[in-house]
């Protein structure tokens, strides 16, 4: 494989702004950590990120995408109250998002099509923050029998939002019914106008808002009095006179605290307002604040860089304080290379950790309860969904962001390094940002989503210039509201629209044989419709409103064009085939009505049609219909990340008509089409959220035979430990090879999917035949090893691994203890072992005979067990030897080491099923580019940290610049 | 049989002959017994001495002439003229050598100790307990210890007179310190390292703890009883561990114990010992694994009034008090100190899973750190709101822990090593690296008291249970054989005042740092011998201490050493030498081979030549005048090592020697522009120094042999300079590696900067030092000769070989010092056991150094005396006015050699009265302690004819005032005289008045040089 390590594509980085989780952390939740728990992310470049923490997986599901001069500087979920009158099954309310930013609206979004909703308007100036009020609870958890007016039935129980606005005022938002509309003024700006930097709920009735003014100001918000003016006193001595109060932030016992520009964090008496702490924690402003679910601690982040825990000291119990709590700091550390602008707290029952953001663009999150255990963790700062695309053919590459495209032509390796040139630059008009955008393989349309609708140009060689740039046409685009995905076929004729409703349309592109002449879009669409599925459980994000779930991440054409295949955040999987044969002559679009072409598909199809009949639209003879065994493909155990067709092996040619269509109209079929279904091979590799890799025969509805044989737990353990997500993969399948090339945002692994994975258990050679009897041996050593291996996932909390021992802050796992004077006798108990115990149930016992049954069967039917097999088999066990834990991180050093040879000779090599590295990072996106005959030859686009263009950072006192 | 027992029975047969002559003398009873038990103390060492071939002519004492087969008979016949000589002039001479009590050497690595009313602060040295006054820096007392070496002290917590002793051989002194009488002990046989008392409630006595080693590190609860009550002493087990136990602490009561291992921390508990028998001594330890080595802890109780706390959690475990926590700071060897708060409590709830599902106990300890390398000391400040903390930083660290913010104290003269709260919390005690302790106020951080060692380079035992493993790494040469990283110090004597001596010292040496490195010494010290007290330091060369000290490639900036340190006659001028070699790793890019990572280093080095002018002023010497590269080898730019440096005795100047066979002599110089003279701000002419001539000795021989790469051999490896007494000649030799040397000695003419004369043959190999006395001319090398200039005849000479020691080494641990006054000269040489091969390539360990000193007459073929030192001369120098030797060793110990007629140099004892109570002392010292104290000194120096103004500078604590010479007679001096009985049976008056004449009209004390033991 042949790598152009790239860094030329200019992606900007967008700083985190805001973070929030969907679920607050201090409510009273015992349970389970709720499915439909999200953390978003705003982003300044308006884009708001949908992150799905899934028991520490972390995935990036969506992305709202935002628009020019648009930022978020704020978040904020609110669930709606749960449906009073289904008592018994209670409907769990909607998840609404909020979010503000550098305007005078706060707009809510809608989650189901990412687009906002709707916008709140005010007479205030610009919002500076906002928050949301706490849940409503049932009265009857208060203990002491003060409950009579909290149960009086028309009291709202929603969730209001606190607007703080630059003039200084702070305003009310009420969400009711749906809505969101200004409801009453809580302060007035006053005569020094000084801005609300920060705002909070004390309880449902009580607001606290930080001003710039160095005062604190409690307020009641029923009545709009002020309870308290709490002043933080003068700035030190040389600063400015004014401390900002940049964060408030309420402990579960109503205490408050605030952090500020001077560095210090300080802790309030919720009941009669008064300080009565103050930490310095910080060398500079601190920015944000995150409170743990039992208010034992608190994090903040700041302007130097550092993340700073706080912990209550006495908080088991102990005898010293005055009843508040004597808080201490524990540590700081510095996780981001610029200002921490964001935090937010989570802490279920799996879950506990922080997550915190900043200039710096890469989320952090840290543990909580497992502080000091686990390391932190950083997620990919770069979007799930490579803004990357390529025509292999013309060598262009396309990269996207906020509003502009830019075309590189990348010339091949030969002799010389030559940087790649921009052969075309667009900005495009309109506010909103790109959403997705796509080329054709022939690399002579681009067609670009956004919120506002479909653009499609042409790309054409200029006549004046030599080589060098391109003439872009803008194309007659069918009119579609918005667009949030495009997918070109790979010829080029058919283009995948997928709107913001979930629709997916299809677009037929008519060319003719001079390159030059424009290309015509036929304006009639397609609309294909998918199968409609059980709605599955209601909750937050499934409701009569829409269904979250739904939402369509994924659209991808076969290598010949004739399948579609969608999938979507519930890992459904929805196929079309492409019907009938080309034909010219046949009239351009066609639209009849359901006849008896329907029959040959399946029956329950018919019932689960939706009620809306239109009829099918055939264009030039085609027509797309659903893949009669679309039914048959199961839905995933989550949403898929990467979905690709393997290049068919031996290429088909579907035989021309010789000019003349088969069919023709007659009188009772007016609109004749042919049948027939494409043949060949159609086979879908998907890898799901949960880094399972699928490879389904879409045309057959089942897993294909290479699947069956290598279930994901028969994956290298370096690949299963990875935790950043599948980005995208690219297929080497030159010189008879069936390799898959899969990369995330930090590593690049490479699958011989024309060979099978040696089975766990085994760690000698031999044949897979003669290895069959000692299959148990091996299952039990496996199993052995995953108690080793596995645990420490297991009870992750949702950020990194296990801090080795000696690493760790504080005393170890064991402790011991003995009477007397000799230790020896005495043992060692395992702090570990008893918090949590390793349930059996955890160990999930991984298909390990099936595949094994399945590859001897195989093997019989083949007949030979050739030597080379074996050696292959050997080879690969030698890396497999040690597939645990450290060890195994030692196997990837000795690979990537091996790897330093020459990776082209490594990919041409026979013997490897597998290889990896983790050299290249981050990643945005890898593309394949030159002619498909010739070896694979990628772009890989790299956006290391020290490349962005950042504004420049605090320096400490004590720091040297390096 | 020695030349050691050889001289002690002759003295043992000339003694009643001598006795009536020195009976005159005062002291010379307790000398006499001082030098029998010297002697007598010394056989052991002597026997195994035997082994060793020394300058065997002991025996030709005893008139049994033993042919010895490398001399000529001309000069043995010589030589026995002069035996014959010498046994007619012996009577004016035969008086005995002693040694005096060491002055000086290293604090103990321990905890300094106030007394409870924190006006005394007690330090230990090895062999000696010291007791210094926090108000004037002073000495007051010092309570030696008969035998062995202190290991630990530590104050009783019943009587807060009285102090525990434990030596490293297993014996408990107990001592009251305030009066200094004879202490009571008992011996337990084991090798203690560490102590600590506590009082039980109740009990009138102490339940002292002690740290033993042997197989197991053992903690045992004693239970001492003297008297009548003997037989009730006790002992019990607390604890036994496999691991090496490093420190530990009592909580008072005795109810908690904690005790830091390597890597882990045991917190012991025991229901309130209540009675007084040991046996309800059990402990309960738990044990928690630390994440670091540990370097230093403290523990901390804090009881807090919290009523609501105590009653809401009515805890089963009565061990600890409720509301009582323990808090510990830990600071480990990464710079991270911990703060575990009210550990105790949590972890045995740990133990009682009650609820087991409910929110796992947070061990989470708060972290601190500032520290870039291991701390070296933390403790709590006695609220337990701050946590005090210091490391190799020198800045002592205030963690306000509830409020996260943090002072500092910076710039302190070097690494802290130890700290102590007083007891009252007023002022913190800080033991310092470079052998200092200074008493800070907590208020304003002002120091209050500075007591300092000397400071010199030392070579410590290693210290098994501390962590050798270091966070920066230092990058100091290590070296295959230990006695390569060993380097005289350069010593000189103020002749302005020959109490003092000056020396250059390390900016820091702590306890982490392991001895095997050579630290560079970049500072001056000036130390008074008279008083063992410091009196100043300065920085000579470029220093780090209070910087930032690391290079970006993380490892310790190297500074430069003095290598070479010379006054001039009249102490008014300083000439230093100082080098400094760029480390190995920043050259090592240069050249592939390691081979000629030396070479390259030493292009790179940089030696300059200072000239130091002493200001009257502002007391400090002041940089005149910087030669950069005094010695340069033709060809190449590099600059060339100095290998010696000698100050004219007659005139300002000094004369160099050179690595490239080049004798400079350097000589001031009145700097003028245009014709006029330069003059300073006070009108004093400038002086600049420069070379005035260079004189080039013969370059090496060639041979025929062509083996020889002409590399190696084109640079002498040693050469060395002496003035004559008057200075009109200067003696130069140099020697080369390989053993062809031709023992050439050049006499230089320092008039007109011309070899007089070259004398061949006067050694062979391993040339070590050369000095004049009178007309003879003493050559140290492979043998110890002198030669008679006058006569132009060898006088003798003595081969000597050392075991162990290369010709290379021989430079650099043999000392020659020459004494003019009674014209004698002494030399020092190491005797070395090594652990391991000496074969090049294997690590080789000293596994015993001693040094034999031994004293020669020009005229004698034979030592006059000799002694042997438990550690190594590091340097040894003449008394300037007068007889007498002075020897630094390793342990930083400053010995003083004399006649026993003729002490040079007064030793000024503690300023309290021995076996009397330090309280009246105490009183005076409020009132006009400082006059008087001065009063004493000034007095003493007077009668010493000692400039007495340099003297009282000494001390910055002392208010100048010198005029008033009268002797100081305390109220209780008198009141020993007239209070001894009723008025009724008073003595006659004429005794009375005797005595008080006496008083009044003493001389002053001097300290006996032999105290009884």
């Amino acid at each position: 494989m042949d790598i152009h390590r790239s860094r030329f594509v200019p992606y900007p980085p967008s700083a985190i702004n805001a973070i929030a989780f969907s679920h607050s952390s201090n409510d009273q939740y015992t349970g389970e950590d709720p499915s439909c728990l999200r953390l978003a992310i705003g982003r300044a470049n308006g884009n708001i990120e949908i992150w799905n923490p899934a028991k520490g997986t972390w995935i990036h599901e969506r992305t709202f995408s935002g628009g020019k001069d648009r930022s978020v500087e704020g978040l904020a979920w609110i669930q709606e109250p749960k449906e009073d009158g289904a008592q018994e099954n209670q409907l769990a309310g909607q998840l609404r998002l909020f979010s503000i930013g550098y305007s005078s609206s706060v707009t809510e979004w809608d989650l189901v099509t990412g687009l906002p909703l709707r916008h709140s308007s005010g007479n205030h100036s610009e919002v500076w923050c906002l928050a949301a009020q706490p849940q409503w609870l049932l009265p009857q958890k208060k203990k002491n029998g003060k409950q009579a007016h909290s149960v009086n039935g028309g009291e709202f129980r929603g969730q209001n939002l606190v607007v703080g606005c630059a003039d200084g005022t702070l305003a009310i938002l009420s969400t009711a019914e749906g809505d969101l509309k200004f409801q009453k003024y809580l302060a007035r700006p006053t005569a020094k106008k000084a801005r609300v930097l920060s705002v909070t709920y004390q309880n449902r009735d009580t607001v606290v808002a930080g001003f710039a003014d160095s005062a604190i100001r409690v307020f009641d918000a029923r009545t709009g009095q002020v309870i308290r003016n709490i002043s933080l006193g003068a700035g030190s001595a040389g600063g400015p006179k004014e401390t900002l109060v940049w964060k408030v932030k309420c402990l579960p016992n109503g205490d408050i605290v605030s952090g500020d520009s001077m560095g210090e964090v300080r802790f309030y008496d919720g009941k009669n307002y008064s300080q009565f702490q103050r930490i310095s924690g910080h060398e500079a402003d601190i920015l944000d604040l995150a409170v743990g679910r039992d208010g034992r601690f608190v994090y903040s982040g700041g302007m130097d860089r550092r993340t700073t825990l706080y912990k209550r000291l006495d908080a088991s119990g102990g005898s010293r304080g005055n009843g508040h709590g004597n808080w201490g700091k524990v540590t700081h550390q510095r996780y981001h290379d610029h200002d921490v602008k964001a935090m937010a707290t989570y802490e279920g029952r799996a879950l506990s950790v922080v997550v915190s953001g900043g200039i710096d663009t890469r989320p952090i999150v840290v543990p909580i309860r497992q502080f000091g255990k686990e390391h932190n963790r950083a997620l990919p700062a770069l979007p799930q969904c490579p803004a990357l695309a390529s025509a292999p053919g013309p060598r262009l590459v396309i990269s996207w962001w906020n509003s502009e495209v830019r075309v590189w032509r990348v010339k091949s390796r030969t002799g010389i390094e030559e940087t790649p040139k921009v052969v075309a630059r667009m900005a495009l008009r309109g506010e909103e940002h790109i959403a997705s955008a796509s080329v054709s393989n022939d690399g002579s349309v681009i067609a670009i989503a956004t919120a506002a609708g479909v653009k499609i140009f042409q790309l054409t060689k200029r006549q004046a210039l030599a080589e060098d740039g391109l003439r872009i046409r803008k194309l007659e685009c069918p009119s579609v509201h918005s667009a949030r995905l495009v997918q070109f076929s790979a010829d080029g004729k058919w283009l995948a629209i997928i709107t913001h409703t979930q629709d997916v349309l299809l677009a037929r592109l008519t060319r003719t044989a001079d390159e030059r002449a424009k290309i015509k879009i036929v304006p009639q669409l397609v609309t294909l419709r998918r199968l409609s599925r059980s709605p599955g459980q209601y909750d937050s994000l499934n409701g009569e409103w829409g269904n979250y779930y739904r939402t369509i991440t994924h659209a991808q054409f076969s290598g010949d064009s004739n399948v579609l295949a969608v999938g979507d955040l519930a890992g459904y999987i929805d196929t079309w085939v492409l019907e009938g044969l080309e034909d010219s002559t046949a009239p351009i679009v066609d639209v009849g009505y359901i006849a008896s072409s329907s029959s040959s598909s399946g029956s329950e199809e018919s019932d689960n049609e939706e009620p809306r009949v239109t009829g099918p639209i055939t264009i030039m003879g085609q027509r797309w219909k659903r893949n009669p065994f679309a039914h048959l493909i199961p839905k995933l155990d989550s949403a898929p990340l990467v979905m690709s067709f393997r290049p068919a092996s031996l290429v088909k040619v579907r035989p021309q008509p010789n000019g003349n269509p088969a069919v023709h109209p007659t009188r009772h079929n007016p609109h004749p089409c042919s049948h027939d279904l494409p043949e060949g091979e159609f086979r879908l590799v998907v890898v799901s959220a949960q880094h399972q890799i699928y490879e389904f025969e879409v045309l057959n509805g089942c897993l294909s035979e290479w699947s069956r044989r290598n279930p994901t737990s028969n994956f290298p353990s370096s690949f299963k430990m990875i935790k950043d997500r599948a980005k995208g993969c690219v297929w080497d399948t030159h010189d008879q090879q069936q390799r898959l090339w899969l990369y995330g945002a930090t590593w690049l692994f490479m699958f011989d999917l024309s060979q099978d994975f040696p089975l766990p258990g085994l760690t000698s050679g031999g044949s897979i035949a003669n290895q069959l009897p000692i299959n148990d041996q091996g299952r039990s050593r496996k199993r052995k090893r995953e108690l080793e291996a596995h645990i420490p996932m297991n009870k992750n909390s949702g950020a990194g691994d296990l801090i080795e021992e000696t690493r760790r802050l504080g005393p170890g796992q064991k402790i011991r203890k003995f009477t007397g004077g000799k230790a020896d006798e005495s043992t060692w108990i395992d702090l570990n072992a008893r918090l949590t115990p390793v349930s059996e149930e955890e160990l999930k016992d991984e298909h390990i005979s099936l595949p094994s049954l399945r590859r001897a069967l195989q093997q019989d039917a083949d007949g030979d067990t050739d030597s080379e097999d074996d050696e292959h088999q050997k080879m690969a066990n030698d890396s497999e030897d040690a597939p645990d834990g450290k060890d195994s991180q030692a196997e990837d050093m000795k690979l990537v080491r091996k790897s330093k040879k020459d990776v082209a000779v490594k990919a041409r090599g026979p013997s490897d099923i597998y290889w990896h590295t983790f050299k290249y990072r981050p990643i945005l996106g890898i593309v394949p580019i030159g002619d498909q005959s010739r070896p694979l030859e990628v772009v890989l686009v790299e956006r290391p940290e020290w490349d962005l263009d950042l504004p420049p950072r605090f320096m400490g006192n004590h720091e040297r610049n390096e | 049989m020695s030349a050691e027992e050889g001289s002690s029975r002759r003295k043992r047969k000339r003694a009643p002959k001598d006795q009536p002559r020195e009976h005159q003398k005062k002291r010379s009873r307790k000398e006499e017994e001082k030098i029998t038990d010297g002697s007598t103390g010394i056989p052991d060492e002597s026997k195994t001495l035997v082994s060793h071939p020394v300058p065997g002519n002991g025996k030709d004492q005893h008139g049994k002439e033993v042919a010895h087969n490398g001399e000529s008979k001309k000069v043995r016949s010589r030589r026995h003229q002069q035996r014959e000589k010498f046994k007619k002039r012996h009577g004016g001479l035969g008086s005995p050598w002693t040694v005096s009590e060491p002055i000086g050497g290293w604090f103990l690595p321990q905890d300094a100790v106030f007394s409870m009313d924190e006006k005394y602060l007690i330090l230990a040295h090895k062999q000696a307990i010291q007791i210094y006054s926090t108000a004037t820096s002073l000495l007051v007392r010092t309570l030696p210890i008969p035998s062995g070496t202190i290991a630990a002290y530590a104050l009783s917590e019943s009587k807060s007179n009285s102090l525990y002793v434990a030596t490293a051989s297993g014996r408990i002194l107990l001592w009251d310190w305030d009066t200094g009488s004879k202490p009571i002990h008992w011996e337990l046989g084991t090798t203690i390292c560490g102590i600590a008392t506590t009082a039980l409630e109740g009990s009138p006595h102490d339940v002292v703890y002690t740290h033993e080693t042997g197989d197991y590190h053992i903690i045992n609860a004693h239970n001492f009883r003297s008297g009548p009550e003997k037989s009730k002493t006790e002992l019990k087990l607390v604890l036994e561990s496999k691991t090496p136990i490093q420190s530990f602490q009592v909580m008072p009561g005795g109810s908690i114990i904690v005790v830091a291992l390597q890597r882990s921390i045991m917190i012991g508990t025991t229901p309130k010992p209540t009675t007084a028998t040991l046996q309800d001594f059990v402990y309960t330890w738990r044990e928690c694994k630390l994440p670091q080595f540990i370097t230093a802890f403290d523990a901390c109780i804090r009881s807090g009034a919290d009523p609501s706390a105590k009653s809401s959690t009515s805890q089963k475990s009565s061990s600890q008090p409720q509301g009582e926590s323990l808090d510990l700071a830990i600071g480990g060897v990464d710079g991270a100190i911990l703060v575990f708060e009210d550990i105790l409590r949590k972890l045995i709830r740990i133990e009682n899973p009650r609820k087991p599902q409910t929110e796992a106990e947070d061990l989470t300890p708060q972290r601190l750190h500032w520290h870039r390398e291991a701390v070296g000391a933390v403790k709590w400040s006695l609220d337990g709101n701050y946590v005090i903390s210091g490391g190799r930083e020198t800045v002592l660290l205030m963690w306000q822990l509830k409020t996260g913010r943090r002072q500092e104290l910076p710039h302190l003269t070097s690494a802290v090593d130890s700290l102590v709260v007083s007891p009252s919390g007023a002022s913190y005690a800080v033991r310092l690296a470079d052998n200092s302790v200074i008493v800070l106020s907590t208020t304003e951080l002002k120091p209050k008291t500075n007591i300092a060692g000397i400071q010199s380079r030392r070579l410590m035992e290693e210290d098994s249970t501390l962590p050798r493993t270091k966070t920066i790494y230092s990058q100091l040469e290590k070296w295959t054989n230990p006695l390569s990283a060993i380097q005289k110090i350069p010593v000189a004597m103020n002749p302005l005042n020959p109490s003092q001596i000056l020396l250059p010292v390390p900016s820091s040496q702590p306890r982490s740092e392991p001895s095997s490195t050579h630290l560079p010494a970049p500072y001056l010290q000036t130390f008074d011998l008279s008083t063992a007290h410091h009196v100043s330091r300065q920085a000579l060369a470029r220093n780090n201490a209070t910087d930032f000290n690391t290079a970006p490639n993380r490892l310790r900036i190297r500074e430069p050493d003095i290598k070479l340190l010379q006054l001039s006659h009249d102490g008014m001028w300083l000439a230093t030498v100082e080098e400094w070699i760029p480390p190995r790793t920043d050259v090592q890019h240069l050249e592939e081979n390691e081979e000629y990572t030396k070479e390259e280093q030493s292009l790179r080095r940089e030696i300059y030549l200072k000239f130091w002018l002493w200001d009257k002023q502002r007391e400090i010497w002041m940089l005149e005048t910087r030669i950069d590269a005094p010695h340069g080898l033709p060809g190449e730019c590099a600059p060339s090592r100095v290998f010696d440096l000698a100050s004219d005795p007659n005139k300002v100047g000094f004369a160099t020697v050179g690595e490239d066979g080049v004798v400079r002599i350097w000589q001031p110089k009145t700097r003028m522009r245009d014709g006029t003279m330069v003059r300073g701000s006070e009108k004093e002419g400038l002086i600049s120094w420069s070379n005035r001539y260079s004189v080039e000795l013969e370059s090496k021989v060639e041979t025929l042999d062509a083996d020889f790469s002409p590399q190696s051999s084109a640079l002498p490896i040693n050469a060395c300079l002496a003035y004559s007494t008057d200075g009109s000649v200067l003696a130069a030799s140099q020697t080369w590696p390989e053993n062809s040397s031709p023992g050439l000695v050049h006499i230089i003419d320092t008039d007109i900067g011309f070899v007089r004369r070259s004398m061949p043959n006067l050694y062979t190999t391993g040339l070590a030092a050369l000095g004049f006395i009178g007309p003879f001319l003493v050559i140290l090398s492979d043998s110890v000769t002198v030669w008679d200039l006058v006569d132009d005849e060898l006088s003798y000479s003595i081969p000597f070989s050392l075991l162990n020691i290369s010709a290379s080494q021989k430079p650099s641990l043999l000392h020659l010092a020459i004494n003019t006054i009674d014209s004698t000269f002494a030399i020092a040489f190491p005797v070395v056991e090594l652990d391991g091969t000496a074969l090049p390539g294997h690590e080789v360990s000293i596994k015993k150094a001693m040094s034999r000193l031994m004293v020669f007459k020009p005229q004698q073929p034979y030592p006059v005396w000799s002694t042997t030192f438990s550690n190594l001369v590091m340097s040894l120098l003449s008394a300037r006015t007068g007889k007498g030797y002075i020897a630094l060793d390793s342990a930083s110990e400053l010995r003083i050699i004399s006649p026993k007629a003729g002490s040079s140099i007064p030793l000024i004892g503690p300023v309290a009265a021995a076996e009397k109570s330090l309280a009246g002392f105490k009183d005076e010292e409020s009132e006009d302690g400082y006059e008087d104290m001065d009063e004493h000194k000034g007095q003493e120096d007077a009668g010493l004819q000692i400039d007495s103004p340099e003297r009282a500078q000494q001390s910055v604590d002392f208010i100048e005032d010198t005029e008033n010479d009268k002797p100081v007679v305390r109220p209780e001096q008198l009141a020993q005289i007239f209070d001894v009985s009723p008025s009724f049976a008073l003595p006659p008056v004429k005794d009375l008045f005797s005595a008080v004449v006496g008083l009044y009209a003493r001389k002053p004390r001097v300290r006996e040089v032999a105290t009884s033991a």
